[in-house]
Formats: structure tokens, sequence, C-alpha cells
């Protein structure tokens, strides 16, 4: 793959691509990060010392607890000493102002950020492996119907797996993260992002049952309402086995000896309360069906994505208040990821053509207008007060179109209302923070390289930084029950902290060391977000040329044909199965995930999602009212 | 800046129209949605109209008074509290909400194809009130809809009936609170290709459907024997728990009631001696479009019949049909009603009731009872809804001329005395969700996420998933 790249790769594109983890990169080039005490090959010569000192420099203790000129003593995994009197100990390492600072700007200290739920460190499943054969797909074995939830976390980690070093170039220190793939993909731990090995970088080793609305293709549960039948089925067996197994301790005589198994059991912690079933669902849809669950099978629950909580608030407030704030609490964490916006989107100028297409006394027997309380926006840019960046022109509620002829004019005003519709989205995080709820961040679906930028568009849209911070912080400590070790730049918490060069969200604010457990990563002045926009397409990935791919159907797998052409950021291609050929549409390349639509005919239009590793395709197919079925495809030839 | 922006944000989100209109000169008027804002006003007098109350006869000139979504009063000058908003209806006709007995509509899944027998999904579970059919369907006045899971199972999931309240996000509000449940069975050429055909197991025929019905049927007994033995004390433990054997044997205590897909008259008398063995009483055939040929035995039977006006042909199943089929069934005293099973034919299920006048002479009061009181007995929710009566549910359709003129246009239609669609205020847009991702078309002729087609909302689908490719005419 190294030898596709671009001949005019420069530097500055080096610099992003590290910022977001450009992990196809081979290491001896990494100048940018390493640590301060880093030797020829570092196992042979033992560390000279543990400690660290970063002095004179802005210590955020906690949000909106700044102490100026102060200096932080890291030693041995733990914050030893913060304040403005600490002297740095003979021993300490002096964190130095890296070079681009200037002089009179200080280093900003704040609290390593956790991410509430992530699959950092836990490596993708290889894509080798042939699906298993069902007999019978309505009765397949559980880990074909993605129920593994003895499953743990902490067993799949891999400390080299890409992700946690590209969220911890964000600033993330600390995650709760959790296994791939199912409806209960396996139990979530809270672990360090950095590490020598899989036990040393854990903090909770089992803290959740990771729960997701996502079926399992072409076999049982296929739907999301057989995953919603499934968790009330094996929450309700798990309970009577329970039941069945105090009876049995007590008095075995005369009882059937309960049978044992690992998935059951693994759901005890559950059923008990000791352990969260934790959901990620970015939907409004699932936010509404795991708390459905939660409410009649009583079972602890967080949930994580949540882009759409914006539309539930009144719900999420109901099941944050129930009971005491210390047990009942429904941990929230908000997706970092925001919707991009496609590339139909349009220009700022605003249209001529719509100007007279209200249809007269359409609102009340009156001419629609903006003083209208239900009129939206008619004729006047409205949309600027909202939003500094608002795109496009404003949406007329009562538009017609007059004529087939005059479809443009239409089409202008839905894009104006998907562009209203997407502040909404920006703008969640400042609607929850606004109806009081409570949340940390999630960086499950964010790419990490995007995280910064995305955080000062939701402070843009309304959320304060104070807020912003807690949530990344001392909030994410707390709704993980971890807030006496994490969250804020305190004497005896572990060294968990983000260094920056200026104020933590300023655009040209970087990221310059990052602690995890006390161990120092260090960066350079490239800006913590990276450049605003699309990822770039991954180092190499170039998905052009031919194709085979095959998608899971229940009655068996079909096979067709994709041909993609042209370069990453300009894509086309068509698909050919069962001699129909259709082509491709709003085909993108983001990082190494490809995605593109298509017409299946009767069955609406299909969406294809899938990521590209060599020349392997791995995704799903999104059939509208139905759900994923897997695709999988090998490239036969190209690209040129 | 960065206040005014988040308190107009949340206000947006939160505030009833009067608080979004006292915010001077903000942006309020952005991101309003069009249903949020909108008053949810109950409390109605609709005046001097044709109201055809379906179960009472007709009353020229009269009154229907709505308090607390409910039916407060009926009849000619009906006195009413003088601050109560008056709608002048003159000229204008009032029924009851259109109930359709089965459709596919408002639900992110319809089929669970992977097992024969999926008793325990069940569509509620997963009611979509973004669907923007449910506006459409509102358009044709229909306010309540049986909304079922697909048949590609003999014994498929749990249906759901629900209110077209659309406009509400939380998709519980949905429900027909207090309505009974019922379950979707189906019978020959779908559940066969599809298992049969499709996966190589049984069933393969008609006779393998029976006995993945009784079968099923079998264990849920013994289950419940099970169960209630260890109640008793007969027993040391409880069975096994399974979801799929609780639904099953709430069909045959009488708690679900089965609602059977079925075209030809030789399976559907075999599923009322099946029935019949097991004991349960409670049934509607659905589309039942060879009901004609076993009328008699329907009505001695006590089943319902759900059929189509005149849609047939699109299988080999469905050739022996008559557009006559709903008028022989009522007339041989079967409890019949008409269905779309479609989110573009609900919207004019008044056109399809007034085919049985050309087919078959029935009176329009008769024909009007297809799309209203019928389906709601059937569906255990008569005592609510299905005509225009004092105590009911104020769900009601107003139209511009009689219903099953052909010349009709739907002008207003209530949902528990909440306004949710009015000819005179039919936004350009009426999607409650928007993807901030997804294209807009070119036109919106295409079918796209939130501008669905027909085709989704069929009975068949997500069935064959990728298969479809090959499939032809699988609807139904």
């Amino acid at each position: 793959m190294l030898s596709r790249l671009p001949s005019c790769f420069r530097l500055p594109a080096l610099l992003v691509l590290l910022a977001l983890g450009g992990a196809l990169l081979a290491r001896p080039t990494q100048a940018q990060v390493q640590r301060p005490d880093e030797t020829p090959n570092p196992d042979d010569v033992p560390r000279a010392t543990g400690a660290y000192a970063i002095e004179d420099a802005r210590v955020v203790v906690a949000p909106g607890d700044t102490l100026e000129g102060a200096t932080v003593v890291v030693r041995d995994g733990l914050i030893e000493a913060v304040g403005r009197d600490v002297d740095a100990p003979y021993d300490a390492a002096a964190v130095e102002e890296a070079t681009g600072v200037e002089e009179d700007d200080s280093l900003v200290v704040h609290a390593g950020f956790i991410s509430g739920l992530s699959h950092a460190g836990i490596p993708q499943s290889g894509s080798s492996e042939e699906e298993p054969d069902v007999k019978r797909p309505g009765a397949p074995p559980p880990e074909v119907a993605g129920l593994q939830a003895d499953r743990s976390a902490r067993a799949l980690l891999d400390p080299e797996e890409n992700t946690l070093e590209d969220l911890r170039a964000a600033g993330f220190t600390a995650a709760h993260t959790v296994p791939r793939s199912g409806m209960l993909p396996g139990q979530g731990a809270v672990i360090q992002l950095a590490g020598d090995s899989p036990s040393g970088m854990v903090l909770r080793e089992s803290a959740s049952v990771f729960a997701q609305f996502e079926g399992a293709g072409r076999v049982y549960p296929a739907t999301d309402m057989a995953v919603i039948a499934t968790v009330r089925q094996l929450l309700r067996e798990a309970a009577r086995r329970q039941a069945l197994g105090e009876r049995y301790e007590e008095a075995p005589q005369d009882l059937p000896r309960p049978r044992y198994d690992d998935l059951h059991a693994a759901l005890s912690p559950v059923l008990a309360g000791d352990k969260p079933m934790f959901f990620f669902t970015d939907g409004a849809l699932g936010l509404h069906r795991a708390t459905r669950l939660h409410e009649e099978l009583g079972f602890p629950l967080a949930m994580a994505g949540l882009q759409q909580s914006f539309a539930a608030t009144e719900t999420l407030t109901e099941i944050q208040s129930e009971g005491d704030a210390e047990t009942a609490d429904v941990p929230l964490f908000l997706s970092l990821a925001l919707p991009e916006e496609p590339d139909d989107a349009p220009d700022a100028t605003p249209d001529t053509a719509r100007a007279d297409s209200v249809r007269p006394g359409a609102v009340s027997g009156a001419v629609a207008d903006t003083t209208q309380p239900d009129s939206v926006g008619v004729g006047q840019d409205t949309t600027k007060a909202v939003s500094p960046q608002a795109p496009g022109s404003p949406f007329i509620r009562d538009y017609r179109t007059r004529s087939y002829e005059d479809t443009d004019g239409e089409r202008e005003n839905l894009l104006a209302r998907r562009g209203l519709f997407a502040e909404r989205y920006y703008a969640n995080a400042a609607t929850l923070e606004d109806a009081g709820l409570q949340f940390g961040f999630s960086t499950k679906e964010a790419d990490a390289g995007d995280i910064h930028a995305n955080l000062r568009k939701m402070i843009e849209y309304g959320l304060s930084e104070e807020d912003a911070l807690a949530a990344l912080t001392t909030d994410a400590a707390r709704l993980l029950g971890l807030s006496r070790r994490l969250g804020t730049v305190e004497e005896g918490k572990i060294a968990n902290l983000v260094v920056t060069d200026g104020a933590l969200f300023e655009e040209d604010t970087a990221i310059r060391h990052v602690f995890v457990d006390g161990e120092p990563f260090e960066y350079s002045a490239e800006p913590a977000g990276g450049s605003e926009g699309e990822a770039p397409p991954a180092e190499g990935v170039n998905p052009a040329g031919t194709w085979e791919i095959e998608i899971s159907a229940p009655g068996g797998t079909q096979t067709g044909t994709l041909t993609l052409e042209g370069a990453p950021g300009n894509l086309s291609g068509t698909i050919v199965t069962r001699g129909e050929e259709q082509t491709l549409e709003d085909v993108e390349l983001s990082g190494s995930d490809l995605s593109f639509e298509f017409d299946g005919g009767q069955v609406g239009i299909l969406s294809v999602t899938a990521t590209i590793e060599g020349d392997t395709m791995e995704g799903l197919v999104t059939v509208p009212g139905y759900g994923g079925v897997a695709l999988e495809g090998t490239r036969i030839s190209g690209p040129e | 800046m960065r206040f005014l922006t988040s308190l107009a944000l949340l206000l947006l989100v939160l505030a009833p129209a009067e608080r979004v209109a006292a915010q001077e000169d903000g942006p309020s008027q952005g991101i309003v949605d069009l249903y949020e804002a909108r008053e949810e006003r109950d409390d109605w007098l609709i005046q001097d109209a044709t109201v055809l109350t379906v179960t009472n006869g007709t009353i020229e000139d009269g009154d229907v008074l709505v308090q607390d979504g409910n039916i407060a009063a009926v009849g000619e000058d009906v006195d009413a509290p003088g601050d109560v908003e008056v709608y002048d209806a003159s000229g204008e006709y009032v029924m009851p909400g259109v109930v359709d007995a089965h459709v596919h509509i408002g639900i992110s899944n319809v089929n669970e194809a992977t097992n024969p027998v999926t008793a325990e999904v069940d569509v509620g579970d997963v009611l979509d009130p973004f669907d923007v059919a449910l506006y459409r369907a509102l358009a044709g006045g229909v306010t309540t809809s049986h909304v079922m899971h697909g048949s590609a199972n003999p014994i498929g999931g749990q249906n759901e009936t629900i209110k077209h309240r659309y406009g509400v996000t939380d998709p519980g509000e949905l429900r027909f609170e207090g309505a009974p449940g019922t379950i979707k069975f189906a019978l020959g050429e779908n559940p066969t290709r599809v298992h049969g055909t499709g996966q190589d197991i049984q069933p393969s025929t008609r006779m393998g459907v029976e006995h993945v019905i009784r079968r099923a049927l079998n264990r849920a007994e013994r289950y419940a024997a099970q169960k209630e033995a260890f109640q008793n004390g007969e027993r040391a433990a409880p069975p096994e728990y399974s979801e799929r054997l609780e639904a099953l044997a709430d069909v045959l205590s009488g708690d679900l009631q089965v609602h059977c897909h079925s075209y030809r008259a030789d399976e559907i008398v075999m599923l009322m001696d099946v029935l019949d063995d097991f004991g349960v009483d409670d049934v509607t055939f659905q589309h039942v479009n060879e009901g004609f040929k076993v009328a008699p035995e329907l009505a001695e039977y006590g089943a319902g019949a759900s059929v189509f006006a005149d849609w047939w042909a699109y299988k080999f199943e469905v050739y022996y049909s008559t557009a006559f089929n709903a008028a022989i069934l009522a007339r041989n005293g079967v409890l019949t009603s008409i269905n779309s099973d479609s989110g573009e034919l609900d919207r004019h299920l008044y056109h399809e009731a007034a085919k049985t006048q050309k087919y078959g002479d029935l009176s329009k009061n008769q024909a009007l009872k297809l799309i209203t009181i019928n389906p709601a007995k059937q569906l255990g929710i008569a005592d609510r809804v299905g005509s225009i009566e004092e105590g009911k549910d104020a769900d009601l359709a107003i139209f511009s001329k009689h219903p099953l003129n052909i010349y009709t246009v739907p002008q207003r239609t209530y949902v528990d005395g909440v306004k949710r669609f009015d000819h005179a205020d039919d936004p350009s847009d009426v999607r409650l969700f928007v993807d901030p991702e997804a294209p807009v078309p070119a036109t919106r002729a295409g079918h796209t996420a939130g501008h669905a087609g027909t085709e989704e909302h069929r009975c068949m689908h997500g069935a064959f998933r990728m298969g479809a490719f090959a499939r032809k005419a699988l609807q139904q």
C-alpha cells in the first residue's frame, strides 16, 4: 500500500494524518510522537525516573477551577502535587514548552479526557473466516446470533490497536471500551488508553453488558423487533435460572440440576442491578426502545450515541431523575460525531426561484409571513440568527411547486430544511445542557481527527465551554463511577493529563503532551483537531478497481460485481447483481470507509457502507425498513 | 450571542407556539418543526355538517361537540360552551375516522423472516412515529390503523393497533391504549416460498403450513400446562422460559387474537379446523380473496374477514377473485372490512368502500361500515371508535362531499379531538425528521427515506432482502 502513496504527499498532510493516527506509516518516521526518554531500545535500559514536572502552567483543576502559574508533579502514575507553591522535585523530568510556543504563553494542563463508549483497543475481527453454515436460520449458534455477553473486552484488548493512539492524540486518556458486532457483543471494560499489556490498561474489568440494536443479518435475530424480543427472553430466562439456582443451593433434593451457561450467567449482574446494560443507539427511536426495555425489565441502563436526543429530552429527563441520583442515574454519552453535509448542499447565495411560489392564504387564511408563529422563515433569512454558518437559503413552509418542470425550487426548499435540521444535531449537546441533563461523550462513531472541530461546533451552537470540559472529564468520570480516580487535576488522582499550548477549545490550540498513567506522549504544534472538514482518505486506500462482492441473503449468498472508478473524492461506479446493472450514487470515501447507494428495484434504495483493507472490503447493505445484511468483497483487478 | 443562540434553540425544541412568538425578533422560525409548534386543542364544535354516524343514521345539518378529545354531543343544534372553537362545516360531511385493519406503516420492521414461528416478536416494539405515511393516511381520513407483522411466517409476530397521532415523537404515544393484542398468521404461498423454497425447511407445502401451526400450538399447550403444574406445586421447577411459547399460550387463552393472511377457500377452512381443535374462537382472516366461496362457513365460525375491494392476480393463489367478495361476505353475515395493506391505498379507503356499491349494491351506510365500525369490531375497539356516538373518541374525518362520492376531498382529520390534518394548512414538507446526511433527490417522485414509496409498506417486506432482486410480484 505504501507504494501507492500519492507522489505529491507533503509534510502538512503527513502531520494531519499523524493526528488522525496514520497507522499505516512505518513507525520510524513518527518523529512527532515520541517519549522524551526514548532510547534506541528502551527495554534494555531502565527508565531513570518516573517523575515529571510541568512548571509555570495554567492548571484547569476542574471545569471552572483554574490555577495560574502552577506546577503539576507526576510520579509513578499518580499526580503527586498540584499548586502554585509546589517546587519541581530534583528527580523530575521537566516537561518542556515545546518549540513554537510563544514566550508569554504557558502550557495549560487539563484532566485527561474520558470516552464513555469506544472500541479502542479492540481489533476488528478478521474478515477471512468463512461465514458459518447455519442449518436453521431461526436458531443459529449464539456467536452467529450476536449473543456474546459472556465475552470480555479485556480479553480482546490489544495495546497496539490503532484507535488507542488516535484517541490519545485527541486528548483521551481513558475509555469505556466494548467488543464489536452483534446485539450483545460482550462486556465493556474501562481502560487506560496506553499500556504495555492488556491487564496493565484495565481500570475496571467488567463495567457493563454492551447492547445495540444490531441484527444478525440473515439469521435470527435479524430485525430490531427480534433483538428486543431476545433481550426479554434472555433476561427473563436468566432470572428463572437464578431463582432456581438459589433454591438448588439451599435444597438440591428433588430439583432438576440448574443448567449453567456463560451467556445467561453473564447477565446475572445486570439482573441484580450491579452492572448496566449499556446501549449504543444513535437514533431517537432506539433511545425510546432501550428506555422501554429498561422500564419493562428493570435493569440499570446506560446509553451512548444519542445523536437525535434533542427529540427526546423529556424521556431522558424522566429516566435521569428516577430514583436517587447515586444509583438510578442513567448515564448518557453523546456521540462526538456530527452529521456531514452531503455533496449536494446548496451554496450560500439565496435563491430567487422560490420567492413567488408560496401558496396564498396557506396559513390560517392569511398570507404566510414570518410573523406567524408556525410559519417557518418565509422570505427572510432567519437562519442567519440561528447559526453563524447557516447553510443555504431559508426554508419556506408553504412552498408549492407550480409545474412538473419546476422541481429545482422544491429541491432547494428541501435542501434548506435539511440544513436547518443539521443544526439541531450541532445544537444537540446544548439542548441537553439546557434541559439540565448530565452527559459525557462517546467516541464510538467519531473520527478521532474530527473530535475537536466537532466540539468547537457544539460550542458554537450553544454548549458552554465549561460543560463541554465537564462532559469530557468530571461528568464522564462520575457517570462511569470513577470520580475518585479520574476527572480532575488533583493530588492523588491517576496522572491522566492533557497539556495544551492555549485555551482548549480555540481553533489554533494544539495538544502538546498527553499523560496516561503518568506516561508522557509528546505531540507537534499541529492544532488539536487537525483541519476541519472531512477526514482525508486513509493513506494508500484507493477503492478503484473491480470487486467481487458477496451479499448474505437468507436464501443463500448473492454475488455481484462492483466496479469503482476515479480517485478518492471523485469516485463513481456500477454494481451488477443477477445481470442487472445499477449506477452507484453518492460514492464517498472517508478514511478507509467507503459508502454508496444504489437502486435495489422493489426493495428501494440500498445503502452500502464498507471498510476497505487492502484488497478486501467488509460492510453492510442497509435495506429500507429492514436493516442491514452483510457484504464482503474482494478486489479482482485494479486500481491502475 | 452564545446565550441567545442557546436560548433560542431551547425554545425551538420545547416551546409551544406562544412562547416562540414571544421571542421577539429572535431566530425562532428557523427550525421550528411543523408539529412541535402546533396547538393540541381537543375541544371543538363542528357545526352544520351532514353527520354520518354509521351506527345511528345520518343527521342533516348536525353538530358534533368535542370535549377533552371525546365526542360530548351529537345532534342538531348542540349546546356548546361559549368559548369553544367552532368549525363551520356547512356543506361538508363528517364521518368517523377510517379504521384500516391491515397495513404496515409506522414501523421499522415488517418481517422477522428467519424462522417459521416468531410469535415473540412484536411490531409494537418498533413503532416509528416519524413515518410520513402516517400523515398521508390522515390526509385520507384514517385515524386508526392495525399495523401488522408481515406474512413470511406461518406464525409471524404480534401486531399493534395505533392511532395516527402524527406529530408525537415518542413511539409509545402512537399506541391505541387498551386495544386487544393480535398476532399475524399466514397461509399459502408466502410462507412456503420463504421457508420451503428459500431456506429448504418446513413448510414447503400447504400441508406443512398446517403442521407448523399445529405443532406450535401443541407446544404452547404443553408449556402452559407445565407452568400451571409448577404453580399448583405438582412440578418442582417452572419450564424453561420462552417468550415465543408465552405468546402462543396467549393465543390459546384468547389474549392474542389471530389475524390470518389467507387467500384460498381450502386453507381458510383448514385454519378454522385447526383453531377449533385448540378452542380458539377469535380469528379474522386477512385478504380472504376466496372468502366468497366459504362465506357461510366463516359466518358460522364467527370469523371476521378483511378484504381488498378489487385487488388480485398478483400471484397464482389470487387469480380466483371477485370484486363482489366484500358484498357477498357481508350479506352472508360475515363481519367484513376493507383494508389497504398499503401506504398508498390507505389514503383512499373511502374509494375502496364505494366500490362495493358498484359491485354488490351495498347501501351507503353498509359501505361505510366496511372501513369504520366493522374493522373496529374486528380489532376489539368498537367501544371507542368506528362511529360517531357520544362518549366515543373524537376521531373524525371531514369531507367536502359525501365520502363515497368520487369527487370528495378530505378536509380535516381529528384524532382524539386534535386536528392532525387540515387541507387548508398542509405544509410543503411534513416530515418530522430530516436526515441531515441524506441527499435530496432531484424530484420527490423517487422513493427515498422519508418519502417512502408504497413498496416499503407491504406484506412481504423484509422477507427476501437481497433476494428481492429476483422477485417480481411478491406483495401480499
